[in-house]
This record gives C-alpha cells, sequence and structure tokens, in this order.
C-alpha cells in the first residue's frame, strides 16, 4: 500500500507545516491523517481489504472485521496534495480520455500496482453514476475479485428505501462470507450514534454559514467534505467536529470571521468541488471577497438515524442515508430534483450567484447543464457560471484558466472589480 | 426481392408508412428509449411500442443549444429529432435509469417538446429474486399508466399472446441473422441490422409477414462472394453508416453483438403461465448492455460463442464516444478476446457518420492484420 503511506506522510508534513505558519488551518489536515491512520491500524490487525463506494453507509463496517478503503477517498485527498504529478496513473491504458478522472485515477493506481488490490469489494450502481460502476465492475471481473453490487433504485421513497435496506443486508452477509467473521451490530449502534453527533454538528455549522456576512472560510466546506467521507461513524469525526463547531461558534461570538476579506459576494457551489486546487476557493475570496456559502457536497440528511431498534430498523435508517447522500441523489435522480436543490440553496444561503461546475467526465451533469443553469436562473433570479473544468486533472482546465472564467463572470456579469481597485459592489 | 426492399424502404427513416397505417387507424404509439424497455406490455395494450433511434440525423444545430457537445451523440441525436418535430406521433414516451445520459436527455425532451403521457421504469441493475420483484411492480404501474391514460385493458391472457407474438418476431430476425454464417450471405450485416431495428418500430403482424417473405424470397441466393475477412461489430446501437464504411473497406459484419440487433433477439421468452415474472426475468437476465455490472463474463461468452457459430475472424468493439457503459465494458472485452486468439480493433466513434476517412483507415489496417494472420 505504497501510495496510502505517502499520502499519510504528505498531510502529516502539511500539518506540521500549518503548525509552524498558520496554527489556525492545522486543523484542516486532521481528518486526513485520522482515515489513514485508522486504515493502517485495521490493516496491522490483518482485517480483509475491502473497497467500498463512498456512498455506501460505513457505519455498517464498523461492525464488521475489514479494513475498509474508499478509493474515491484517497483520490480525492490524494489530488488535494500541492505538486503531486498524478499524469502516469490518469493516463491510464485502455481507457478513452473523457472517462471520468476520478475512476481513472482509481484504476490507474490498481494497474501500477502503487494501490494494492483488495481482498473483495462493494460498490453501488448508479449512485451517482454509470463510470463508478462501470470501472468498479471491470475492476473486479479483470482483477477476479468479489464483488457485492448494491443496487440503488432512481427514486428516494419508501419502496426504495426497503430495497436498499435489504440490498445492505445481503451485503452484510457477502462481507461476512468474505471475512469468515460475523457483523457485531452493537459496533455498528455505537458508529451510527458517532454519525448522528458529527450530523448534528453539521447541520450547526452549515446554519452559521447562513448568516450575512458568513463567518466561516469557503475552504472549511471541502475540508468537512473530506472529513466526512473519510471519517464518518468514527468518534474521532464527532470529536473534530464538536472543536470545529466550537471554534466557528467562537468566532462568531467575537463577531469576527475566518474569511481574510470583506464579504462583497455570495456563492452556492453546485457541483464537484475543485479537489485539485484546493487554494481556489482561497483566491476567490482574496481577489474578489466571493465566499463560498453552500456546497451541494455538503448538504447530507442530517436527520439521526434511530439506533436503539432492531437490525431491520437500523437498516432503514441506513437505507435512506444511502439514498440521500450528497451527489449521489443529485446524480441519481432527475434534473428538475437538481433544479430545486440548487433554488432551495440559493434562497436559503442568500447567495447572489451559483457556480455550476461541470466535472469534465460527469455525463449526468453535462447532459443536463443547460437546462440546469437556464432553469436556476429563472427561477432563484440569481446569475449562473457554468464551466467546464475537471475535478482531478489540472491539465484539463490550469488554475490560471479557472480564474480567468470568474474575471469574466465577475466582471461581465456581476460587474464587479477584483477587491483593491475601483468596483462597483456585487450587491 | 420485394419483401425485402420493403424492410430496407421502412427502415431508412424513422417515420415510416406502417406507424402512419397504426395511427391512421385511431391507435396509439408510445415511444421507449432502451433495449430494457419490456415491448410486450405496450403490445398486450394494443399500443405500438416504437424504440427510438436517431436514424437519418447527420446535425445537431438544435440540441446543441439544449445539451453540451461533450455528451453521447446518440442522445443528441434522437434529441435533435424530437426538436425537429420528427418524433410529433408519438402519443407517450416512456424512458429508465440506463444510463445517465439518456435518462437526462429525456428531461431535456420534456422540458422542450410535449409529450403526452410519460412513464418513468425505474430498471434494477441486477436480477436477483429481490430485483426480479422489483421490476414486476415497475412493470405493474407502466401497465397501470398505460391503460388509465389509452383506455386499455392489459390481462395476463393478453401478455402471454403478446410474448408469444414478440418471441415470434425476434425468431424471425434471428433467422435473418443465421444467414450470416453462409459463406456468401444473402444480407450484408448493415441490412441485418436496419431490419432488426425496424423490428422494434413496427407492427408486429405487418413485420413478420414481411419478414416471412423476404426469407422465402432469400432462400438459396447469394450475396456477396469477395470479401476480405468476416466480421462481428460489438457494441454499436443501431447502424448510421459505419457497417458500411466497413463494408467498403473490404470487410464482411456477418453479425454483431448490439442491443438494437443480435442481443435483443437471441433469446426467447420462456413462458412459465407467470407472464409478469417471465417479462421481467427475461430482460434483466439476458445481457444486451454493460449497465448490468458483473456481466463481463457473460458478454465475453456471448460474442465467444458468436465468433464460433459465424466464423468470425476478427471483432470490433465499437464505443460511441462519450459513453461510459461501453468504455468500461471494452476494457474487458478486449483483453478476454485477445486472450482467446481473437484479433480485435476498439473503434471510437460518434453517431452520426464522422471521421469516416480516419476510420477508414483504421479498418483496413485492422483487415491487414486478420488477413495476416
Amino acid at each position: 500500500m505504497k501510495i496510502l503511506t505517502q499520502v499519510l506522510e504528505a498531510y502529516r508534513n502539511i500539518a506540521k507545516e500549518a503548525a509552524e505558519k498558520n496554527p489556525k488551518r492545522r486543523y484542516q489536515a486532521e481528518p486526513a491523517i485520522k482515515y489513514f491512520e485508522l486504515l493502517q491500524e485495521d490493516m496491522a490487525q490483518q482485517k480483509p481489504v475491502l473497497w467500498s463506494w463512498l456512498c455506501i453507509p460505513p457505519e455498517l463496517y464498523r461492525g464488521l472485521h475489514v479494513t475498509a478503503i474508499c478509493p474515491e477517498v484517497l483520490v480525492l485527498l490524494l489530488s488535494s496534495l500541492p505538486g503531486r504529478d498524478l499524469s502516469a496513473y490518469l493516463d491510464v491504458e485502455d481507457l478513452p480520455p473523457e472517462f471520468c478522472t476520478i475512476n481513472r485515477l482509481v484504476l490507474g493506481l490498481a494497474q501500477s500496482g502503487d494501490f494494492a488490490l483488495p481482498d473483495m469489494m462493494v460498490y453501488a450502481t448508479k449512485n451517482p453514476c454509470d463510470a463508478g460502476a462501470t470501472s468498479y465492475s471491470s475492476v473486479a471481473y479483470s482483477y477476479n475479485r468479489p464483488a457485492y453490487f448494491l443496487d440503488v433504485p432512481y427514486a428516494r421513497d419508501i419502496r426504495s428505501m426497503k430495497y436498499v435496506a435489504e440490498e445492505l443486508l445481503n451485503m452484510v452477509s457477502f462481507v461476512e462470507g468474505q471475512s469468515g467473521r460475523k457483523m457485531d451490530w452493537d459496533k455498528v449502534r455505537q458508529a451510527i450514534a458517532y454519525s448522528n453527533q458529527a450530523m448534528g454538528y453539521l447541520r450547526q455549522l452549515l446554519d452559521l454559514r447562513k448568516m450575512v456576512p458568513c463567518p466561516l472560510a469557503s475552504r472549511d466546506l471541502m475540508v468537512t467534505r473530506a472529513a466526512f467521507l473519510s471519517l464518518l461513524g468514527t468518534p474521532e469525526l464527532t470529536d473534530w467536529m464538536a472543536r470545529r463547531y466550537q471554534s466557528a461558534l467562537e468566532t462568531v461570538r467575537k463577531g469576527e470571521r475566518e474569511a481574510p476579506q470583506e464579504e462583497r459576494v455570495r456563492l452556492v457551489w453546485v457541483g464537484n468541488p475543485p479537489n485539485s486546487n484546493p487554494g481556489f476557493l482561497d483566491w476567490l475570496e482574496n481577489e474578489y471577497g466571493a465566499v463560498v456559502v453552500s456546497m451541494i457536497q455538503t448538504e447530507y440528511n442530517t436527520d439521526a438515524i434511530d439506533n436503539c431498534g432492531d437490525v431491520s430498523r437500523i437498516l432503514d435508517g441506513l437505507a435512506v442515508k444511502a439514498l440521500e447522500f450528497p451527489m449521489a441523489r443529485h446524480g441519481r435522480m432527475s434534473t428538475d430534483y437538481n433544479i430545486g436543490e440548487a433554488v432551495r440553496l440559493a434562497k436559503e444561503y442568500k447567495a447572489d450567484a451559483a457556480i455550476l461546475p461541470s466535472h469534465t467526465g460527469c455525463k449526468w451533469n453535462w447532459t443536463s447543464a443547460y437546462m440546469v443553469r437556464e432553469k436556476v436562473q429563472d427561477a432563484s433570479g440569481i446569475p449562473v457560471l457554468n464551466f467546464e473544468f475537471d475535478s482531478i486533472d489540472k491539465r484539463f482546465l490550469s488554475p490560471e484558466g479557472m480564474q480567468a472564467k470568474f474575471h469574466e463572470f465577475f466582471q461581465i456579469r456581476l460587474g464587479m472589480k477584483p477587491v483593491g481597485q475601483p468596483a462597483t459592489s456585487g450587491r | 426481392m420485394k419483401a425485402l426492399e420493403e424492410l430496407k424502404e421502412l427502415s431508412g427513416a424513422v417515420h415510416n408508412r406502417s406507424v402512419e397505417q397504426w395511427k391512421a387507424q385511431g391507435k396509439p404509439v408510445v415511444g421507449y428509449i432502451c433495449s430494457y424497455t419490456p415491448a410486450e406490455v405496450f403490445h398486450a395494450a394494443g399500443i405500438l411500442p416504437y424504440r427510438i433511434r436517431a436514424k437519418g440525423c447527420q446535425e445537431t444545430a438544435l440540441v446543441d443549444t439544449v445539451m453540451a457537445t461533450n455528451t453521447c451523440s446518440f442522445a443528441r441525436c434522437c434529441l435533435e429529432l424530437a426538436l425537429k418535430g420528427e418524433y410529433r406521433f408519438l402519443d407517450g414516451l416512456v424512458y429508465a435509469n440506463t444510463c445517465d445520459t439518456l435518462r437526462r436527455m429525456i428531461d431535456n425532451w420534456r422540458n422542450k417538446v410535449a409529450t403526452g403521457f410519460c412513464h418513468f421504469l425505474s430498471v434494477p441493475h441486477k436480477a436477483d429474486e429481490g430485483a426480479v420483484n422489483w421490476y414486476v411492480q415497475e412493470l405493474s404501474m407502466l401497465a397501470e399508466g398505460l391503460e388509465r391514460t389509452f383506455g386499455a385493458t392489459i390481462t395476463d391472457d393478453k401478455l402471454n399472446q403478446a410474448i408469444r407474438a414478440c418471441n415470434e418476431r425476434r425468431g424471425l430476425v434471428r433467422k435473418l441473422y443465421e444467414h450470416g454464417k453462409k459463406d456468401n450471405p444473402p444480407l450484408s450485416g448493415s441490412e441485418t441490422l436496419a431490419i432488426s431495428v425496424l423490428a422494434s418500430s413496427m407492427p408486429l403482424d405487418e413485420f413478420a409477414r414481411l419478414t416471412r417473405t423476404a426469407l422465402n424470397e432469400m432462400d438459396g441466393r447469394n450475396g456477396r462472394a469477395s470479401y476480405r475477412a468476416r466480421l462481428m461489430t460489438v457494441g454499436n446501437l443501431d447502424d448510421s453508416g459505419y457497417a458500411q464504411i466497413i463494408e467498403e473497406a473490404g470487410g464482411l459484419v456477418v453479425t454483431d453483438a448490439s442491443c438494437f440487433g443480435t442481443l435483443s433477439v437471441w433469446e426467447p421468452i420462456v413462458q412459465t403461465g407467470q407472464p409478469w415474472h417471465d417479462i421481467a426475468e427475461f430482460y434483466l437476465k439476458r445481457v444486451t448492455c454493460p449497465r448490468m455490472p458483473g456481466t463481463e463474463g457473460q458478454m465475453t461468452e456471448y460474442v465467444k460463442d458468436m465468433v464460433t457459430a459465424f466464423r468470425v475472424e476478427g471483432v470490433i468493439l465499437e464505443r460511441v464516444r462519450y459513453c461510459n457503459y461501453w468504455s468500461g465494458a471494452t476494457v474487458s472485452l478486449q483483453k478476454d478476446l485477445q486472450q482467446l486468439g481473437i484479433p480485435t480493433l476498439v473503434l471510437d466513434r460518434e453517431y452520426f457518420p464522422s471521421g469516416v476517412g480516419q476510420i477508414r483507415t483504421r479498418v483496413q489496417a485492422f483487415l491487414e492484420i486478420v488477413e495476416g494472420g
């Protein structure tokens, strides 16, 4: 697991550097470090390695005898590291260049041998996309790995919830069969208790972001998202979120802001974040006083799951979470649903503009992007920027190219100038 | 070869004469978008199911303002024709969660074009008992929608009859394909596929009558005698000119693995007296598209069997650009076929004829490899 060790080391260095130069930002690297450390602990206990798709409730794995790795989380954390050249992994043999780079990177890592293949795989069909399903299926087949495909229906009604709950139960049986160890449901109950607490903090943090001006920095959303993807169901996440919430509350009480500039324009980010260029959100704040107040990727269903009832009740609750997972529900369901979500976010977070970034490999997004742009503009009355970029591969659109698109949007659509230049207000 | 000529003529455009005649009798036509939608349910309701495709689409002027160009051109061309009004004859639309692009393309269609009856089918991605039961419920909801909207009544008897009629249609198309096993098949691969596509968009009885006659007409006849290699195409949709390019380069397409072609017709529905269950199980268990994960081995077996049966010398794996499913599936399929010693060519292409010169060159190079043994 060469790559896991390398990424862990890189995040430790980031944390060390932050501790010296910007202690306030030290917390940002903590979830990634903890994630890889927990994986190392599981591997040290000889737990079989399982690759799991990101929208499958991780709480279940806490009760199973496995080292559950989400390759997409690895990919997101890897691509966020500054100065790493991923082209050797991305230019994977056989796949066309337009195939989603998130999945291409997973395949490339597997083919390179730097990321060892798992003992078993669990992934979801179309939750959110075809590229994920087909690439995992291809890995399972090509490398002869036992796999469970969790089928997720289109809608998110009671019938769908019951279907997914049954699928989750079958998945548990599959993992038990592969690992040779029975599920410990008490550990799952405990993991859900941690998740419920973390979700409670998330809800409160997101509510703080609705304040005008927003007291919290844009990049915090990306860090929070990464923390939830990697640590959900652990005490480490609950502890981290508690500290984050207390820190944010303190900032508000003091009447301060974590974003460095005056807030001139509020943005909702309705699509993939710039994983390979996380500093871009800082640039938006510094250059235009533009604060990303909401991201669709952190719009979790934060309702608590009943963890006191019988197993079927637990599975029902986790099935709802699987169906409601951010991005999964947006990719799986109708365009109208996405439009409604974008309009809701714009209203709730009092946004001045919506950013609709379309990751180049994201087919569901691209097929309906123009319709979403048009309808969100009409329904919310705010300008929408739709642009093509790659969430992972900076070669597709460089940071400078991305900045140029925003310069144009702010200056032409919003009549703004960069901070420090004579400007008309964004509001 | 009158009947064959008539079939070929009918297959030449989206709007065909037999659909017009059906409509003239006051009977409804409902479009559907994917091979996982069972035509049997529509036939049992006295409705003509019409599988949407984009025959004849040469440009994308209208759709380019609605859908980004970095998406599947089959989906874009279908919408282009809808925006042009070519699908005005439809009384309704049934779509499904088959692939991301087609599903969202229909969202655009519904936004821009009046569709009348519209129904979404949530098709499972696996074929175990739970999935089959789910699909039975979905089909039941579709039937209710059709009955309510079109005043039809779908009984088990009618459904069993529809299964028999659709099985007959499958059998007839298969017989056309079987001619490809001959040394000099009387039909080219592109012609056979065109008729197979037509089968999904015209009344069953008329199709059966014409095809039976055409099969009689073909008896004892030989087709093209001179060609460089016997080829199979895999992954393509309906033919939009590419099989012809391959044939012009000297290849003889003798069969295919296409959701519009053999994959949809090779096997009949087994009737057990429980028609809803029979249909659901059939559509989920046969493999017509890599949308069903974990079916790579089945697809390889299917292609391998066809290669043997049709004495195929080379396989062309066609990927319509931006199709995630076939992009992923081709990776393993190509490796499997290479291990079996079957020459393969992966051809990335658009739906409409584009980059024809490059494709011809690649096919010619492939034919040289195949000829070289």
